[in-house]
Parts: C-alpha cells; sequence; structure tokens
C-alpha cells in the first residue's frame, strides 16, 4: 500500500530522516517534517483505519519483517497500540521491557542495542526517560534499522502527536481555521511538544497552552504559542481543547499546591464545556487522572474523543511503520 | 639541558618591561639575559624565531588529566603532550581526582608523577571541605604548606551559607585563595543545558542562570564579610558579569575567569543533541556570549582557562542528559586565543595575558612574564593555517567539538624551565 502514496520533499528536511520519496528513514521528531508529508501520512492512515473492522483485521505488508517494542519506561497503550499496529501490518513482533535502572548499572545502551542488532531485527520501537535517546539510538544502529520514537523524555512522542491530529481532522478538516489549547503540565511533557510542532506545521492560526506558571516552560512562546494562566480566558472559542495528565509526582515538588486547586484552576468540569466553540471537542492522550485534570463527566461525555484517539493511534501507527521500514 | 638563544622573536609580553623584537638568552633554565649574553653560553642551541610571537609558555587555571584514579580517561603524561603543543607550561590541577586531594600526601603525588613526565609544571589545587564533603572544612594550611596553590569544592556544592562562611573565614586568616564553582545546585536541580529556548525546545532539563548569578552573589557578599581572596571559576551568564563589576566598583577585589569553549558557542550549538556540546556551566544565550565576550575584552573577566576535561569514549556514548560533560580543549587553548584577536574580540597584548600574566597573577606566582632571571617558561607561535584534525588529537579525551576546525596559527615551541618540550614538526 506505501508503495502507491507519493510523498513530496520539502527543501526543510534533514536527509537523514527520509531515503526515497516513499520512505522515512526514522520517525523521530515532527519538528522537520514538512506539511506535505504529515498530511500523507494522515491519508494513509485513513485508508488503514477500515483494517480494524474488517473480519481478518491484517494486511500482509510487513510480512516478514521483525519489529522490536524496546521499552525503558513503563507504557500500555502506547506499547499495545504499537504491537496491534505490527501484527495487523503481519509483522513478527517482540516487546522487550527494559528495566533502566539495570541498564544504567551495568551493560550500556549500547551494548543492548548491539545485542538486539545481532538478531537480525528490522525496526526498534523505542521508548525512553531520557530526552534525545530515540535521536541517540537512531544515530548508533546499522544502515537497515529504523527507529520510531515512541516517547524520549520530555522531547517527543511525534506518533501521539500524529494521532491527535489525524483525530482533529475528522471533526475539523481545515487546520487553517482552528483554535487549539493545551491544557496543563507543558513543561514536563513531550506529548505537548510534539504537538505544538505539528499544529505549527499544519499551519493552526492560533495555539495555545495553558498552566500554571510552574508548568509552562520559560519562553514557550518561541515554539510560536501563546501562553495562559488563566483557563478560563485561554479556552475560550476553541475547537479543540487537550488536556495532559498531571503526574502525581509534581504534586510532592511544589509545582502545584494541590489536587483540589489545580482541579479548580485547570481541570475540564463540565461548567467549562460552555466555553469552547459550540462543535468544540476535548481530548486527552491518557491515562486519565479522573477528578484531577478532568472530571469523569467530560472525559465520558459527548465532546469527549478520548477513546477515539486510541482507536486512531493503531491505524496512524500502521502509517508511520509501514513507511518506516526499510525495503 | 642545551643553553638556548631565541633570536629575533616579535616578544608580546604583557605585564612585562619589554616587548618588541628582541633575542632571549637561556641558561639552565633561567632567561639570563634580553638582547645580552651576561654569562657567556655554552655552544648554545639557537632557535630562529623570526616572524614569530615569542611569548610567556601559558598558566591554564583549570585541567583535569584524570590521575591518580581515571588513568583509563587519560593520564598526566598524555595530557602534558596536549598541554605543552599549545604552549601550556604551567597547570592548575583540579582535586577531583580518585582518591580526591585532600591530604598532603595526595598532594605530594601529583606533583612527584609531573616530575616524572617532565614537561609541564603543575600547581595543584585542594579539596576545601575533607572528601569534598562540603561540610567539613579541610586541613587547610597543611594542604598550603604541603604546596597548594589555592583551594576548591570544584562542582561539589558546599551544605549551606554557613559552611562557606566559615570555610572563607579560615582561608582568609591563613591568606588561602579559594576557587569558587559558583552553582546553586537547587535552581540547578539536575539540569544538563542552559534553561531557555533549547532546554525548552528539546525537553531537555535547564539550569537557569539564576543558578549562577545567586551563588556569585553570595560568594561576593562572603568575601567582603571574610577578607578571603575569591576567584569564581568558570563564569557563564550576563547577570554573574553584572555582579563582579559592581564589586569591583565597590573595592572588592574578586577574580574571575571564563572557559575558552564559552567565549565561541551559545545554547543553539546543542541542537540535536550533540554531546560534544555538554558542557557545565552549559552554553548560556547568544545574549549572554556576547556579554562574556565583551566582559573578557575589558577588566572584568581577567583570565580565560582551557577548563581540560578529558573523556574516554563511552562516557558520552549515551543520550544527552545521560553523558558526561566537559571538553579536552587543551591543545587548542592556544590558537583559540588567537582566533579571539583575529575576531577582533581583543588586540594581541591583552588576550595573551588573559592566559599568562593575569592567571599568574591570580595564583599570585612568579611567572606569566618574560624577564630576566626568571624561569624560562615560553611559548613561539607563529602563523600558519592548518585543520584540527582527528588523527592529531594528543590528549586521551577526543570529547570535541572543535574537531575538524581550521586555525591560523600553530605553537611552534613550548619551552618549560629552559628545555624544549614541544616542537612541531
Amino acid at each position: 500500500m506505501s508503495e502507491n502514496i507519493e510523498i513530496g520533499l520539502d527543501q526543510n528536511i534533514k536527509q537523514s530522516d527520509i531515503v526515497s520519496q516513499k520512505h522515512l528513514r526514522h520517525f523521530l521528531d515532527i519538528e522537520n517534517l514538512p506539511k506535505s508529508l504529515i498530511l500523507d501520512i494522515l491519508d494513509l492512515a485513513e485508508s488503514f483505519a477500515g483494517v480494524s473492522g474488517q473480519p481478518v483485521k491484517k494486511v500482509p505488508l510487513l510480512r516478514g519483517k521483525t519489529i522490536v517494542n524496546l521499552f525503558f519506561e513503563a507504557s500500555t497503550r502506547t506499547r499495545t497500540t504499537f504491537e496491534l499496529a505490527a501484527k495487523r501490518l503481519s509483522a513478527d513482533f517482540l516487546n522487550i521491557n527494559m528495566d533502566y535502572s539495570a541498564t544504567r548499572k551495568g551493560e550500556t545502551l549500547l551494548d543492548t542495542l548491539r545485542n538486539l542488532e545481532a538478531m537480525h531485527c528490522d525496526m526498534f520501537i523505542v521508548r525512553h526517560p531520557s530526552s534525545g535517546a530515540a535521536e541517540f539510538i537512531s544515530k548508533n544502529v546499522s544502515q537497515n534499522i529504523s527507529i520510531i520514537n515512541a516517547g524520549d523524555g520530555r522531547h517527543a512522542h511525534p506518533t501521539q502527536a500524529m494521532l491527535d491530529i489525524f483525530t482533529i481532522r475528522k471533526y475539523f478538516p481545515d487546520f487553517k481555521k482552528i483554535k487549539v489549547a493545551i491544557v496543563g503540565d507543558i513543561l514536563h511533557s513531550r506529548v505537548a511538544r510534539s504537538l505544538m510542532h505539528a499544529l505549527r506545521i499544519l499551519e493552526v492560526p492560533d495555539i495555545r497552552v495553558i498552566g500554571p506558571k510552574t508548568l509552562l516552560p520559560n519562553g514557550v512562546e518561541h515554539m510560536g504559542v501563546t501562553s495562559y494562566v488563566d483557563m478560563d480566558e485561554g479556552i475560550k472559542g476553541c475547537d479543540v481543547v487537550i488536556m495532559l495528565r498531571l503526574q502525581n509526582e509534581r504534586m510532592n515538588s511544589s509545582f502545584i499546591p494541590d489536587e483540589h486547586e489545580y482541579y479548580n484552576l485547570y481541570g475540564f468540569s463540565p461548567k467549562r464545556l460552555d466555553l469552547i466553540s459550540k462543535k468544540g471537542i476535548v481530548m486527552h492522550p491518557g491515562p486519565v487522572n479522573r477528578g484531577v485534570e478532568i472530571s469523569s463527566e467530560v472525559a465520558d461525555g459527548d465532546r469527549s474523543v478520548i477513546l477515539q484517539q486510541v482507536s486512531n493511534g493503531i491505524a496512524v501507527r500502521m502509517a508511520i511503520l509501514s513507511l518506516s521500514m526499510q525495503p | 639541558m642545551n643553553d638556548l638563544i631565541i633570536k629575533s622573536g616579535n616578544l608580546v609580553n604583557p605585564g612585562g618591561d619589554i616587548s618588541g623584537v628582541h633575542d632571549i638568552y637561556i641558561k639552565d633554565g633561567i632567561i639570563i639575559g634580553i638582547d645580552e649574553d651576561t654569562t657567556k653560553l655554552n655552544s648554545p642551541e639557537i632557535i630562529d624565531a623570526e616572524d614569530c610571537i615569542v611569548c610567556p609558555g601559558l598558566v591554564d587555571l583549570s585541567v583535569r588529566f584524570r590521575e591518580p584514579g581515571l588513568e583509563k580517561e587519560a593520564t598526566i603524561l598524555s595530557e602534558s603532550k596536549a598541554a605543552v603543543s599549545s604552549g601550556v607550561t604551567t597547570v592548575c590541577y583540579m582535586p577531583d581526582t580518585q582518591p580526591i586531594i585532600d591530604t598532603p600526601a595526595q598532594i605530594k603525588l601529583v606533583e612527584d608523577i609531573f616530575k616524572t613526565v617532565n614537561l609541564c609544571k603543575v600547581k595543584v589545587l585542594a579539596s576545601l571541605t575533607k572528601d569534598l564533603d562540603g561540610n567539613r572544612i579541610s586541613p587547610m594550611m597543611e594542604l598550603k604548606q604541603a604546596g597548594a596553590i589555592a583551594l576548591t569544592n570544584c562542582y561539589n556544592p558546599i551544605k549551606d551559607l554557613l559552611v562557606l562562611r566559615r570555610a572563607m573565614e579560615y582561608a582568609s586568616g591563613h591568606e588561602i585563595t579559594i576557587f569558587y564553582q559558583p552553582q546553586n545546585n537547587c535552581l540547578a536541580n539536575y539540569g544538563c543545558v542552559h534553561e531557555g529556548k533549547i532546554s525548552n525546545k528539546l525537553g531537555l532539563p535547564g539550569i537557569p542562570s539564576a543558578a549562577e548569578s545567586i551563588a556569585v552573589a553570595e560568594a561576593i557578599l562572603l568575601s567582603k564579610l571574610t577578607g578571603v581572596k575569591l576567584h569564581l571559576c568558570r563564569i557563564s551568564c550576563l547577570e554573574s558579569i553584572m555582579l563582579i563589576k559592581n564589586a569591583h566598583s565597590t573595592g572588592i577585589k574578586v577574580t574571575a575567569d571564563v572557559a575558552i569553549h564559552q567565549l565561541f558557542f551559545d545554547e543553539n550549538s546543542i541542537n540535536n543533541f550533540n554531546n560534544d556540546f555538554h558542557v557545565m556551566p552549559p552554553f548560556r544565550s547568544s545574549e549572554d556570549l556576547a556579554e562574556i565576550r565583551s566582559a573578557i575584552s575589558k577588566k572584568i573577566i581577567t583570565a580565560i582557562c582551557s577548563d581540560h576535561q578529558p573523556h574516554n569514549e563511552d562516557a558520552k556514548q549515551a543520550p544527552f542528559s545521560d553523558s558526561q560533560f566537559g571538553i579536552a580543549s587543551i591543545e587548542i587553548l592556544f590558537p583559540l586565543i588567537m582566533e579571539l584577536v583575529d575576531l577582533n574580540i581583543m588586540d594581541l597584548n591583552t588576550a595573551i595575558s588573559k592566559v599568562t600574566s593575569n592567571p599568574a597573577h591570580i595564583l599570585g606566582i612568579d611567572t606569566g612574564i618574560i624577564k630576566k632571571g626568571s624561569s624560562a617558561d615560553i611559548c613561539i607561535l607563529k602563523k600558519e593555517d592548518w585543520v584540527f584534525g582527528q588523527e592529531k588529537i594528543l590528549s586521551s579525551g577526543k570529547n570535541n567539538p572543535f574537531i575538524g576546525k581550521k586555525f591560523s596559527s600553530r605553537v611552534y615551541k613550548t619551552i618549560c624551565e629552559g628545555k624544549i618540550v614541544y616542537e612541531h614538526k
């Protein structure tokens, strides 16, 4: 299927990211992808979306290829959707959960890679707690192996951003006409960073980030967004509001006073639905802290697209895997 | 050891009485005359230095040669070779070796290895607190008597301001200089890059400039309170410079240095997670870089050091935040200083003073100036285009972002205590 896709090359793209008109070398970050390529991935994902509904949920695109999930950090959603995506493309699939602390003590990251390379795998899907880990691994693997970034530190989570914009496009086909807000812990969020790049490249005219100043990076405006401390002001008239998960460890390190105040100031309560645009949707990359960043009524309500994000994740990841696999 | 005559070199000698084209006569490791052979040299070796710059041997305020304890990274022998190839004849040795230099025996051990290697001279800095723990002050007078030139806690934090005050007071009473690496570790909060545009973009934990400048302010005020001779190491941000300038204008005699690489790069160089740019303090904004360049051209920051930190390959083979920080830059210290002259950031005389007479003055040692009767520590420099290639690196550390850079000057000969310790062939 990927053979039928024409991907336009942009002048700005890094040579290393793309090997030909039809293939990505690796999928590490959204920052340097041309708009046309992002749209092509979305279109391809669209064509894969039907596969999950078929009685036989498989296409033979990656038959004979071996894909490894190499996770140095816990994950449920991302890990399983990658696994399903790979299996629906008929690839052989292996899950390796590395205990990051153990690799730190003894075996280096490079040793781990060398060992896996020796097993003749074709692609590594990598999640790692250090920013830049996927980039580092991509520079150190042999020519025939592709790296997919499934989240590196606070840096990037490009497949999550792709599935988010895929979901947005279902509701708002013209990115140039929408207002999008991202709410919560922007500082520590790789999802937020990748989303900011994706939305900027797709020429979304109004991108907002909302949170207490302790959770907004200093100088976030350099990313082409407007920052708000007041959520009501920030989400006003927005078509898409993306809520981020508040990680519990933040509570104990004076980023915020407590859950109660956080929910009052930045939680998506039902009354805040009145502030967003009439057709506005609410998103969340999961897992959801109910009653902390979003109320159950909103999370389970008809404006929420949280579960669609999860199902879309499979189709989008199928598209990315098939475009990144080396021939 | 042969007697030497350095003929017709262009003497650049900041702080000295003599400059311009002169002949230098050297006997038994001592400069015995300039333009006059006072004692009749015994079949001297003649070095033709026409069209060359002749200047004092460089005094480097901070090096780590990793010995003892970390010889797998580098040794005093390997790094001394790199040092003299850049005209460095005196190095200040940081105490964070394994074991830490906090006893007279450790000082003697390092001095003895340098004597055996016999290429450049060493001034050892000992640990300000026992085991660098930041809590118990070290036996300062014993360390001074054993030869410690100054005391420092390196990158290790001092427990609190009361310990720092006591350490400064005690040192002040015994006229001991403290080298202080200003960083508030609470604010640095395990960061690895400057908190700003790049930390934000790459999602790397950032260190705000305030982590440094707050520590600078505290140290300056405590030096006023205690009267200690304070030297601030590796300044990186404009707020620190403002504070130092202000201290000078109110009569507080604090000195400061900057690492050579801080005069060439800002945070933007880290783009793409290049581990060679992982340094401490981190490369800051372009505004900070401009301010540091301006401060070095004035008298606010009086010395430039290599901050030489060689690593073996493994240390940089990791994601950015997990990789070791530091650059192995000593062997291009002098070419980079000359580059600053070419870039019109400083005139030649000022530039050379930052690595010769000024650091010697900070240390209170009688070197860094060419004069009759002093030790013959001399560097001879030629105008010549060359490229710093990986294959030419003498240091054990190949962690160097300047690899591939073109230079327009190179060290031709280095003389330490009258002995030719390096010759470019």
